[in-house]
């Protein structure tokens, strides 16, 4: 019997030469040298189902669930109706969480803007975000179910209320490969003192192989642990290392002919090489211009942590990372480390926070534009839930996972443009609503995936991203 | 089978709700080939649940006692378990595997029972002795080490959801932990018979009060993730005792009981109802964190560390009790108010009226009160100008207590760094009376239903009722579940124990799904083998050493992992275990097996946990204060503090147990990230250098010598001829590399290479060629075998 | 393309005034069953994807006699005519998703099955109030 090697050799050698030519995009081929060393990597490029309008993913969690009646939706009957009761009609329906009632509804001290062709309104808090209107397309009618935040996270990234489920990412990874050998097709970026809520569950591959899960780069200068080699190494002297190992491996694992774990280990030695220097130099800002860098608002303390991740998220796109999730940190207010959750001082907690993403994303937007890069990458703005129009604490608004906006931009988006709608006070969703499944569908279908034809074989059941449920909301698509 | 049980459990629940004539309704539409008796199973919704009890669940079953089964390759089997075995092998027309070499074999077994790699000497030993029972002697010396437990500590701590932090958002120290981690270590080495270790975990208050060796044992109740700031005090208990339940359904009995809190069980047969029956054992159970331990050096230390922090502070900390002392009463009145409705309910009623149930409370509510929640009030009384309580008098009083609070803080690095004299314990609080529990509807706290009682799911518990038996200071309830659990007729809990080693001996149980021996989990692949390990564990007095003693001696454990064409074609996932399963060593394992190569290995047992270093970028701040003193960073792994919101990232990224909750299997990834780590980290690299001049110490100058004395440490073998010889190419080749890198750095003046570490003796070494060999042994320890545990 | 966010607050008026709230007390409808019944769905399309044949009938079986209880509870409710009819609706997809398995075509049992998960969302937007 022929080890697995050989067979490969014969009956797939270049295999995975042959799909990456098939389905790398021109501009990416200079990363295809790698490839041959690689024999059979459950990374290689994969067909989609359809020509693809998006290639690449940049997925803004807003962590901790902004009131987006306070950032695009505008309510002016909540506004008229402030400080009264909730009219009863509204909370048909629903259970809200205040036994004795709810609160008053609530306005925050905002001032409303339409920008663009669109017109679309956006508050005084994200003047940037406004002048690119016309590039997103808003769903306004998003739902979920709302339990706490680490649950309703995780049923935005993985489609379920129990862990278990793969990632968005995950999906992606698994059905598409990798684009770039030299990078992990799937990364998380994320700011702030603490890991994000929920942890890694929500970057985790679940039921698929492990291989597919987001890999986590961390804040500061060095993203990945352990990326520079011993202080008294030089290249050379690894890649002789890494060559004997190779050597070594390979003698003793032809031994065991059918381990693929161990053939699994010499490739994540041949990456780590690799990304030593691709991953430092994927978030290197040495060669940006200053212009590009204060596009992002890095040369601005409030701004620089999140547009560091923003600038990050474009160049790892440009590299061919299929999927990079953001998830925004925590500021200090009042005293407090927080994130979006606002229940009081709403108008700290919001001021702060859009602060913070308004400039870096608005630049992002603009710079991906720029450089062309718009058009095959897409940009979706998501949280766990919305906020209540009713107030809480007197100062802050609810969880509400029956009402909220969201929009994507970029990749076959219908720009400029808006589905679906909440009601007089933005409580909750009429009409056609569109929930995590949706989304998800509607994401995958852009990356040329048939949500219902990506499955994945678990314990004999097909199993696919979007659970039993999701549609492609149509009318999002250019 | 599957679907007889969803039927049936649904005509229970159909039952409970809907009237007795929809039963024909059900009827009608079950799948015409059910058989009669499923029939009247389904329709008799309402009946006795002896009348549905067609045929027990094989796990509910008692454990059988078992006839070895004959075999025609009798000389094979050395141990009873060999003939389970080889029965199935031989009914596949399988041969077993020839033994390992004795090589393969101690690093095997050295590795299974310690979690490190055999010394060179102790290989040589056992490869030497020609006596006959040389095998024998080699597994009593291993199960005789205190290393034994340790390793054998590490996989029940995974169960426990060990930690030494409260996890959530604060994340706190708890100082005492490691007490019960050094119980558990304490328990295996001194072969506790398992029945008594599950009694002492569970009730060790009880049984045993005032023996504090005994009443650290609950530790493992009060391993829970615990949320300190949480406003809703019932809650709190209510997710505590949630904790415990689950965790004890799971890790003793392997049943999912938790699926249960919310409904009745969709697959098993447990009542929502039971479920709460299990609870209720736990009502009355409160945590303690201020036990005076025993005082040994360990705690003389403590204290003296503590004394001079106390010293120091003396001052500031009494001028700033003083502040809070004024304001005393209004202050714990705001703290109060801050907690939620029905825990308020509890905390403002006068003692005399106390309940079981507020007594759990105000207790609760003594435990997570600092002095600087009473500074809150302060803060709020000087600065909200909006606030009722506002009164500007304050303003100063508490800019002083800002002051000091802030100076105390400075003396923080005085504060002892470890350790602590306390022991962290679950108890009753001296009370005998328990609180009330409900079912909850949907789980739901706020919406009991009737009160339970305790109780044991009737389903595995067959006709056993708790037999409860309170004491003047407690409930006794725990007592009664843990006799029940730890009792001989008890159809899991034998059963999931000797599964739990089985399947660390050979990376798979028996049954497959460790901790779910219900309907949703797989069956057993050798159901004889199962029942026979089990009833003789029971037999012989529930001795854990004997039972890892009749697997190490086995043949079955003795074989070779070669890979053998035949045996993959018959049984490609070697479930009947034709050949020895190769595993990639676990976290600890490689981290502790790179120390003892490298001659770092601290291996002191026991004692607080300690912080290794940790690369810089991992930014975990005050989370992980790296312990000052060097010997503290090579101690075993077992002993690095868990942090349950930052992982040790050397472990983290070889997939180590999350504390979280229960964790069952360790899972094997293979990421580009293990490479970086141990390809790239600084301190493995210095381990290697270590290795590195630990070799050439032991081989003496023959370069042929330092190549076999590295395999040997590394590998318990010689490389053969054509490693070798690839071997001595590369350090030829690598020395070229670093001289030409040493000739021009000379140039530049700055120039340094890697030179092995621990020589004495350096006169004759060549430094290019030495760090050459740095760069090889580096190398070797990165391979897939040292990885790997043949 | 301004005009478009004006003209929002008519269209909302009138949507909301489309959706009409169940007033029945539904206090005493079992729980339990409809978490059986959703969980069994959760895994029917999956195992009617992975041809699992036996396991999906199995699964339709339950969402069979799950249904039907449905439908007597609300028609014993009475003034919950939609939610009778949802259940009829739902038997029927639970039907044809029984028979396209019974004749091995997995794909219209898949569908079927899809549409059984819309039929039950549609009735939990009446029927069920949505939570926190």
């Amino acid at each position: 019997m022929k080890s697995r090697r050989d067979i490969l050799k014969t009956a797939g050698y270049g295999l995975g030469g042959l799909a990456l030519a098939s389905s790398l995009p021109g501009n990416l081929s200079g990363f295809g040298s790698a490839w041959a060393a690689e024999l059979v990597d459950p990374l290689a490029p994969k067909q989609p189902h359809f020509p693809a309008k998006a290639k690449s993913v940049i997925w803004l969690h807003m962590s901790g669930a902004p009131s987006t009646l306070d950032l695009f939706d505008y309510k002016p009957d909540l506004i008229k109706l402030s400080g009264q009761d909730v009219p009863p009609s509204f909370l048909k329906g629903i259970k809200t969480s205040t036994q004795g009632g709810v609160g008053k509804l609530f306005a925050s001290k905002r001032e409303w803007k339409q920008y663009g062709d669109s017109g679309a309104y956006f508050s005084d808090l994200l003047p940037n975000l406004g002048q690119h209107a016309d590039k997103m397309a808003f769903i306004r009618s998003s739902t979920t179910i709302g339990a706490t935040h680490d649950i309703s996270i995780m049923k935005l990234n993985t489609g379920d209320l129990n862990p278990g489920r793969p990632t968005l990412g995950a999906w992606v990874a698994y059905a598409l490969g990798s684009a770039n050998p030299d990078l992990p097709p799937y990364v998380v970026l994320y700011a702030g003192k603490r890991e994000p809520r929920g942890g890694g569950v929500n970057w985790a591959s679940g039921f698929l192989p492990a291989v597919y899960q987001g890999t986590a780069f961390r804040a500061g200068e060095s993203p990945i642990l352990h990326l520079d080699r011993p202080e008294l190494i030089s290249a050379a002297q690894q890649r002789s290392n890494f060559d004997l190992l190779r050597k070594l491996n390979e003698q003793r694992g032809a031994r065991y002919p059918q381990d693929t774990e161990l053939q699994a280990r010499i490739r994540s030695y041949e990456l780590a090489y690799r990304m030593e220097t691709t991953a430092p130099e994927a978030v290197d800002f040495s060669k940006e211009t200053a212009a590009t860098k204060d596009l992002y608002g890095i040369n601005e303390e409030a701004t620089k942590d999140y547009g560091t991740n923003m600038l990050r998220a474009r160049r790892l796109v440009e590299r061919g990372v299929r999927f990079v999730q953001v998830v925004s940190g925590t500021l200090d207010i009042a005293g407090d480390n927080r994130d979006w959750d606002a229940h009081q001082d709403l108008e700290l907690n919001h001021a702060a926070h859009a602060r913070a993403i308004d400039k870096p994303i608005a630049g992002l937007l603009a710079d991906l534009q720029s450089r062309g890069l718009l058009e095959s990458t897409l940009v979706v703005w998501t949280s766990e839930f919305g906020r209540t129009s009713y107030g809480q604490s007197g100062s802050g608004r609810d969880h509400n996972p029956w009402g909220y906006s969201q929009w994507m931009a970029g990749a076959g988006v219908k720009a400029g443009t808006s589905f679906g709608l909440t009601d007089e006070i933005g409580l909750q969703s009429v009409g056609k609503k569109v929930d995590t499944y949706d989304l998800h569908a509607t994401v995958l279908h852009l990356m040329g995936l048939d949500h219902l034809k990506t499955t994945f074989l678990n314990h004999g059941r097909a199993e696919r991203p979007t659970v039993v449920y999701g549609d492609v909301v149509h009318e999002l698509l250019a | 089978m599957k679907k007889r049980a969803k039927q049936i459990n649904l005509a229970v629940l159909l039952g409970l709700s809907a009237a007795t004539a929809f039963a024909a309704d059900i009827s009608a539409v079950t799948d015409v080939n059910a058989t009669a008796a499923e029939k009247s199973a389904t329709t008799a919704a309402k009946a006795p649940p002896a009348k549905l009890a067609l045929k027990p669940w094989w796990s509910y079953q008692p454990v059988q006692e078992q006839t070895v089964p004959t075999v025609k390759q009798a000389k094979w089997v050395r141990e009873p378990i060999d003939a389970f075995v080889l029965a199935k092998l031989e009914q596949k027309n399988l041969k077993p595997s020839p033994d390992a070499d004795r090589g393969a074999f101690i690093r095997r077994a050295t590795l299974d029972v310690w979690g490190v790699i055999p010394t060179p000497q102790e290989v040589e030993a056992f490869v030497a002795d020609k006596s006959p029972d040389a095998y024998e002697k080699l597994v009593d010396r291993l199960l005789s080490s205190p290393h034994y437990g340790e390793r054998q500590a590490r996989r029940w701590l995974d169960l426990a959801r060990y930690a030494d932090s409260s996890g959530f958002q604060n994340d706190i120290t708890r100082p005492n932990m490691w007490r019960y981690r050094d119980y558990v270590i304490d328990s295996f080495n001194h072969d506790k018979p398992y029945d008594q270790f599950v009694k002492e975990q569970l009730a060790g208050d009880e049984i045993a009060p005032g023996n504090k060796d005994v009443i650290v044992a609950t530790g493992f109740l009060a391993g829970y993730p615990d949320n300190y700031n949480s406003r809703d005090l019932v809650q709190r208990k209510y997710q505590i005792t949630t904790d415990m339940t689950d965790t004890v359904g799971e890790v003793f009995l392997a049943q999912t009981v938790a699926c249960a809190r919310c409904h009745d069980h969709k697959i098993d047969k447990i009542s929502a109802k039971e479920y709460f029956q299990l609870q209720s054992f736990f009502a009355n159970t409160a945590e303690l964190n201020d036990i005076p331990a025993v005082v040994g050096q360990q705690e003389i230390e403590f204290q003296k560390a503590q004394a001079k922090w106390e010293a120091a502070t003396k001052s500031l900390r009494e001028e700033r009790s003083a502040i809070l002392a004024a304001v005393k009463e209004p202050a714990l009145q705001y703290h109060k108010e801050r907690y939620l409705t029905d825990s308020r309910v509890s905390i403002f009623k006068a003692e005399k009226d106390w309940t079981p149930h507020d007594r759990w409370i105000n207790h609760r509510l003594e435990n997570v009160t600092r002095e600087e929640d009473l500074g809150e009030y302060l803060e709020t009384a000087a600065l909200q100008k909006d606030s009722k309580l506002y009164n500007p008098a304050y303003v100063g009083k508490y800019e002083r207590y800002k002051t000091l609070t802030e100076e105390l803080k400075k003396f923080d690095s005085l504060k002892p760094e470890k350790g602590s004299d306390r022991i962290t314990a679950m108890t009753e609080l001296g009370h005998p009376q328990a609180p009330q529990t409900f079912l909850f509807f949907g789980g739901d706290h706020e919406r009991p239903l009737e009160e339970v009682q305790p109780g044991f799911p009737a389903a595995f518990a067959r006709n056993a009722t708790p037999v409860i038996n309170a004491t003047a200071i407690s409930s006794g309830r725990r007592t009664a579940l843990a006799n029940w659990i730890a009792s001989p007729t008890n159809p899991l809990t034998a059963r999931v124990f000797v599964n739990r080693v089985w399947n660390e001996y050979f990376g798979k149980g028996i049954v497959s799904t460790v901790s779910d021996f219900g309907k949703a989990g797989e069956k057993p692949t050798n159901p004889e083998l199962l029942d026979y390990l089990a009833d003789n564990f029971v037999k012989e007095g529930w001795g854990v050493k004997r039972l890892h003693r009749q697997i190490l001696l086995s043949s079955v454990y003795r074989q070779s992992s070669d890979h053998r064409e035949d045996a993959f074609k018959a049984d490609p996932d070697n479930q009947l275990l034709a050949v020895f399963p190769r595993k990639r060593l676990d976290a600890e394992q490689i981290r502790d097996s790179l120390l003892v190569a490298s001659g770092q290995l601290n291996d002191t047992v026991g004692g607080p946990s300690v912080f290794p270093p940790v690369p810089k970028n991992l930014n975990a701040g005050p989370a992980w204060t790296v312990s000052k003193d060097p010997a503290d960073h090579n101690r075993r792994s077992l002993y690095v503090f868990t942090r349950r919101s930052v992982a040790y990232p050397l472990l983290d990224t070889f997939d180590m147990a999350s504390p979280q909750q229960v964790h069952s299997k360790r899972s094997v990834t293979t990421t580009p990230l293990q490479a970086l780590a141990l390809a790239n980290s600084e301190l493995v690299f210095q381990w290697s250098q270590a290795l590195a001049g630990r070799v050439i110490a032991e081989a003496g100058s023959d370069p042929g010598a330092e190549l076999d004395r590295l395999y040997e440490i590394l590998f318990a073998r010689k490389p053969d001829r054509s490693e070798r010889a690839q071997l001595e190419k590369f350090l030829a080749g690598q020395e070229v590399e670093i001289r030409g890198r040493f000739a021009a750095g000379v140039q530049d003046g700055k120039f340094a290479i890697a030179v092995p570490t621990g020589l004495k003796e350096t006169k004759g070494l060549d430094p290019i060629r030495a760090s050459a060999f740095v760069d090889l042994v580096h190398t070797v320890a990165n391979s897939n075998e040292f990885a790997y545990r043949n | 393309m301004r005009n478009q966010f004006i003209g929002a607050g008519l269209i909302v008026a009138l949507l909301t005034a489309s959706v009409v709230w169940a007033e029945i007390d539904l206090s005493d409808f079992d729980e339990d069953l409809m978490k059986t019944m959703d969980d069994t769905n959760k895994t029917l399309e999956p195992d009617i994807a992975g041809k699992n044949a036996q396991a999906a009938i199995e699964g339709i079986e339950i969402i069979q006699q799950g249904l039907q209880w449905t439908e007597e509870y609300f028609a014993s409710k009475g003034n919950a005519e939609d939610g009778v009819k949802l259940a009829q609706e739902g038997k029927q997809h639970a039907m044809q998703a029984l028979a396209a398995v019974n004749a091995g075509d997995f794909e219209k049992a898949a569908a079927a099955a899809r549409d059984l998960t819309k039929n039950c969302k549609a009735c939990h937007e009446i029927y069920k109030p949505k939570g926190l």
